[in-house]
């Protein structure tokens, strides 16, 4: 695995990307958030503050892995029916009909879903610091995208001051509770 | 050189840690090619195979006669682990082509 995907899959980034989901999804910029990796307990704490709903999903991968989710939302019954869905179900591949669900689910412009399901791979024009700030890949051409990075530059923005504040590392998990 | 072997290459080239910056993209040099890592994004995704955290976006590699493939960076973690790689995830002839004349 390469130095940089190492550091994007450490502990801080994965925790401040979590939290950073958490305001995405407390702000309605996102219907519902999935972190697919444990949390702390401060995150946690944090998510209640929020008034956000959360639920444990168990997905299966093909070899049997048993893999714990969680998923967020400011809407109790968008997180049941995610539920319904999902829960106990396996992994599964990429198929265009789930590509389509989890756009609707975690608010990706359905232009960006469609184009990703025709050609995954396309290298998309948006420039990389943009690209950086989101969870999905933006078409060619996207009219949706751009009105979007502010919104998530803010919200990444009040992750940062959230995890400076409230991580256990500054400050004691009482101060969350 | 399979796909796979391409991969593993690109793979071991990041790992160098010789980042460079050409003409306002972020990557890795291997000779004639460009390795880009500007396009990643937020977020991880499980495995469908085993369940292990993926990284998300897209690693684009650019020969610099205009050639260029991109691939998902979770095919760094499919090819460590042994999983199979489909032409959806990477035109892997192109992908061949371009690292054989590095």
């Amino acid at each position: 695995m390469p130095d940089f995907m190492e550091d994007w899959l450490s502990p801080e980034r994965l925790e401040q990307d979590a939290v950073y989901l958490g305001v995405l999804t407390a702000w309605g910029i996102k219907p519902l958030s999935r972190l697919e990796y444990p949390v702390r307990p401060w995150v946690l704490a944090l998510f209640r503050q929020m008034a956000l709903v959360t639920a444990n999903i168990t997905r299966y991968a093909a070899d049997g892995t048993r893999v714990e989710h969680l998923v967020l939302s400011r809407d109790a019954q968008l997180v049941e029916r995610y539920r319904r869905r999902f829960d106990g179900r396996h992994l599964g591949s990429e198929t265009a009909r789930l590509v389509r669900i989890e756009a609707y689910y975690f608010g990706y412009p359905p232009c960006c879903a469609e184009e990703y399901i025709r050609a995954p791979n396309l290298p998309g024009d948006l420039p990389c610091a943009d690209q950086a700030l989101l969870f999905h890949r933006a078409c060619t051409g996207c009219t949706v995208t751009p009105q979007l990075i502010p919104l998530y530059r803010a919200a990444l923005a009040e992750a940062r001051r959230l995890c400076s504040r409230f991580s256990p590392t500054t400050l004691s998990l009482d101060a969350v509770r | 050189m399979t796909p796979e072997d391409a991969i593993r290459k690109i793979a071991a080239l990041c790992r160098s840690g010789r980042q460079v910056n050409e003409e306002g993209r972020t990557g890795y040099r291997i000779g004639k090619v460009f390795i880009d890592t500007g396009g990643l994004q937020r977020g991880v995704t499980s495995c469908p195979h085993c369940g292990a955290l993926m990284g998300m976006g897209r690693i684009v590699v650019r020969h610099d006669d205009g050639r260029n493939v991109s691939f998902n960076p979770r095919l760094f973690h499919y090819v460590e682990a042994g999983h199979p790689i489909t032409s959806r995830d990477v035109n892997g002839k192109l992908l061949v082509a371009i690292m054989s004349d590095a």
